[in-house]
């Protein structure tokens, strides 16, 4: 049968394998350690230096976390969501994250947003953890942003992310939002519109992904507004 | 203090590796 | 919402296009006489004969002495981390059960992680063991991948080709030199590249400080995906921005993941100058994969009545793209996150960008199935092997309804191939179900689960199913940090990987040495349409009675429950 696989060192089909014999099994040892120590030098020393130094060159900002900086302060990553707990500020997705409790060794504290140490909170449907959760944050906020007491809430304002860093929020979530940072900030809605409306994200060529908003750069364009009257 | 977990580990990693080989062997008489 | 069905048809035709160079690429690197001057001082340094012609008995014993000094070694590393350099955040050791369970994983291309990476492993660690074995458990399934095609495509032969030949070629005509430009466009993407490790932030609410942790990610992203890896540079894997910043990355890791195992089976084709039968497999897989796609698509979508009793609004609207958003990401949703769950246990990568724990009932049937059938392209090389496996298995089962004696390619099967085949076949459901039921009973084990009642099961079933499909995402809720679970998980994984490798490689032997039987007038065309539903059918019917049981008392009945509100702490 005759195939693609015509190496033409083969002897025919049925000729006798005059080939040296085999290598021996000391031999072969040898050879997969070195190969070992080869591999990890080459895919695992070489290669990613190799990367490093041509992403460096070429796109240093991003190989470096895509940091926003504010008055010369690194505040975060464009990439990266934080904690936003004042009225005056658009509020992230709730997050699962958590760090090591510095009175108890071994337990961990609530800690949202900590990029230390990616996390979510892993709970299913059918989880009475998750119910009361997401009962308790539904609840929080509809008080926070003055809803109707049965008024529905965006999902995504009252589960975790997976990562537990999602700099987004569904454009549904800043809507509802809106009013009150308007408010807080006495600022025409008009205009924090406009601000919400930059700030989104459409699909990657209308097909990828979500919009979206994010949510480090909206607050931040809001703190950038000149305003008549400061807290 | 490690030291008998990690003969522990490297001996079954040894052990499951040359059983492997035996199973090659094995298997040309199936 | 027909803006789903444009993007999945799209992602069809993309992976199709791509297939095709893929597959005859891979193919030449197989069957190429040509040594280029890098693969031959690779081969002197590693002192080994590139002419040296195995059969498979060597062809297996080569691959399995060289995996476990790669084991060795890795596992020597990660016990030693604590005095290596590039280790600015001083992280200790990992202990030896997990370094066992690290090192094994890695090489069997599962990336099983009972760790964080990013405060857990030095950026030295991440590059040298991680990164660096990644490379080696992909290669050495593809090699193996190799040798069985051959099998098949020789007749009247001893050998299979050489081990070292098809590694090394692997590595330095396929896995660096697209690992080196996909990393390139993650960066350009946001991806961070770099050796430096935190970088200190101040909050604008509240002045808080934000440790942001980095390193050498893009490099290790693009293997990861590429290799149908899986391991993640942080805890939160593909469901982290820094692994997985936009949508194109997402569809890009996407592609990654399907492109060489999508790829075999066109290279499969081209090898056998039978293009039509690589299509056959191709279109096999993509029916299944499609087919759990609108599964799990449908289940997160329509989210769950826990979530709505509650209050949370999950329709689907310009504004929001509603369904079940516990442990996903948003700039993902519903639908980029469905066709990566998908995806990555299909190919049995294992990376995540949403969290599988937090699923649906119904949606987390989709990734537990595609693991236990572990042939919907599957992973690097063995993928291919596995439908092939399932394939002898339909050809045997059409033959003896007709009373013929089964031929596939042209050569007999006969008892010994299906012996070995049924080896196979079985040691994967045994070694799930047998790893769950001795967990099930462990005292001590019940106090990792992060949920109880079914979902608890399922989150046991699903690790070892994930461990032995070589596929490494979890319902990560379970704490398998455990001596218990880090031995358990490992031994499965190296069960999995090595048990079904190691017989097909001794089907291709055999049938390398037989004599090629011209097609006659009572030969079962293979391909065919027929033959794919055939082989589809029997794949389902093979994998659904082998682990319907196991699924009945995880995911369905946790679906019963959720509809009757049935919630536990």
């Amino acid at each position: 049968m005759t195939s693609l696989d015509s190496d033409k060192r083969l002897p025919a089909p049925g000729a006798q394998q005059a080939a040296a014999p085999a290598a021996g099994w000391g031999r072969t040892l040898g050879s997969s350690a070195r190969a070992a120590v080869l591999v990890l030098l080459l895919c695992g020393v070489a290669y990613p230096l190799a990367t490093t130094g041509v992403a460096q060159a070429l796109l240093p900002h991003a190989a470096n976390g895509s940091l926003v900086l504010r008055d010369g302060q690194i505040v975060g990553s464009a990439l990266i969501g934080q904690q936003f707990d004042s009225a005056r500020y658009f509020h992230g997705r709730p997050s699962a994250t958590t760090a090591p409790d510095p009175k108890q060794e071994g337990a961990s504290i609530a800690a949202p947003y900590n990029a230390g140490l990616s996390g979510a909170s892993n709970q299913g449907v059918s989880s009475q953890g998750l119910a009361d959760s997401v009962a308790e944050r539904v609840a929080q906020y509809r008080s926070t942003n003055g809803l109707a007491a049965d008024a529905a809430v965006p999902v995504d304002a009252v589960t975790a992310s997976a990562s537990g860093l999602d700099p987004h929020i569904s454009v549904a979530n800043a809507q509802l939002q809106l009013p009150r940072v308007a408010r807080e900030r006495q600022l025409p809605p008009a205009q924090v519109q406009q601000l919400l409306d930059q700030a989104t994200q459409q699909r990657t060529g209308y097909l990828l992904g979500e919009p979206r908003v994010n949510v480090l750069a909206l607050n931040m364009a809001l703190d950038a507004l000149p305003t008549r009257s400061q807290p | 203090m490690y030291m008998l977990q990690d003969l522990v580990f490297v001996g079954l990693t040894l052990a499951c590796f040359v059983g492997l080989l035996g199973f090659v062997r094995a298997l040309v008489r199936i | 919402m027909g803006l789903v069905w444009i993007e999945y048809a799209a992602f069809v035709a993309v992976l199709v296009l791509l297939t095709i160079p893929m597959g005859w690429w891979l193919a030449r690197c197989f069957t190429s006489a040509h040594d280029s001057r890098l693969e031959r001082w690779t081969y002197a340094a590693m002192g080994v004969d590139p002419q040296e012609r195995m059969g498979w008995q060597r062809y297996g014993a080569v691959l399995v002495l060289s995996n476990g000094l790669l084991m060795l070694l890795g596992y020597l590393l990660l016990r030693l981390q604590g005095s290596l350099p590039l280790n600015p955040l001083q992280n200790a050791a990992q202990t030896p059960d997990l370094a066992f369970n690290t090192a094994a994983s890695f090489i069997t291309n599962t990336n099983w992680q009972a760790y964080a990476g990013e405060n857990s492993l030095s950026n030295a660690t991440q590059m040298v063991v991680i990164t660096g074995l990644m490379f080696a458990g992909s290669a050495a399934g593809l090699a193996a991948a190799a040798g069985f095609v051959r099998g098949l495509a020789r007749a009247g032969s001893r050998d299979i080709g050489n081990y070292w030949v098809d590694f090394v070629r692997m590595l330095w005509r396929v896995l660096l030199p697209l690992s080196l430009l996909l990393a390139l466009v993650y960066v350009w993407q946001g991806v961070p590249q770099t050796l430096g490790t935190e970088v200190l932030a101040h909050t604008i609410d509240g002045g808080r400080t934000q440790q942001l942790l980095m390193g050498p990610v893009a490099s290790l992203e693009s293997i990861k995906h590429l290799g149908t890896n899986g391991g993640g540079f942080f805890g939160m894997n593909a469901a982290h921005p820094f692994e997985n910043p936009t949508p194109l990355t997402n569809m890009l890791h996407i592609l990654a993941m399907l492109l060489i195992p999508a790829g075999m089976t066109y290279a499969l084709g081209a090898m056998l100058l039978k293009r039509r039968q690589g299509w056959v497999f191709f279109g096999a897989s993509l029916v299944i994969f499609l087919g759990f796609l609108a599964l799990v698509w449908t289940g997160e979508q329509n989210g769950s009545s826990l979530l709505a009793r509650a209050g949370a609004d999950q329709q689907w609207s310009a504004t929001q793209s509603g369904g079940n958003m516990e442990g996903k990401e948003l700039r993902f949703g519903i639908t980029d996150t469905a066709l990566f769950v998908t995806a990555t246990t299909a190919a049995t990568t294992g990376s995540v960008n949403a969290m599988h724990d937090s699923l649906t009932p119904l949606g987390s049937i989709t990734p537990l199935a595609l693991m236990m059938l572990n042939c919907v392209f599957g992973g690097d090389g063995v993928g291919l092997i596995n439908l092939l496996q399932y394939a002898i298995l339909t050809v045997f089962l059409a033959g003896m309804m007709i009373g013929r004696t089964p031929e596939f390619l042209g050569k007999k099967i006969e008892v010994r191939e299906i012996k070995l085949v049924m080896l196979s076949v079985l040691a994967h459901p045994a070694c799930i179900l047998g790893w769950t039921a001795l967990a099930m009973l462990w005292p001590g084990a019940a106090d990792s689960l992060n949920n109880r009642g079914p979902h608890g099961f399922s989150e046991i079933l699903y690790a070892y199913a994930s461990a032995t499909a070589n596929n490494g995402s979890a319902f990560a809720g379970l704490n398998a940090n455990t001596p218990f679970f880090n031995t358990t998980v490992g031994l499965a994984m190296l069960m999995g990987r090595y048990l079904t490798l190691l017989p097909l490689l001794a089907v291709a032997g055999s049938m390398a040495s037989k004599a090629s039987v011209p097609a006659g007038a009572g030969t079962f065309p293979t391909a065919t349409p027929l033959f794919t539903g055939l082989l589809v059918f029997v794949v389902l019917v093979v994998g659904g009675l082998t682990f319907l049981p196991a699924l009945a008392l995880g995911p369905v009945v946790e679906h019963l429950q959720m509809l009757a509100g049935q919630l536990y702490p």
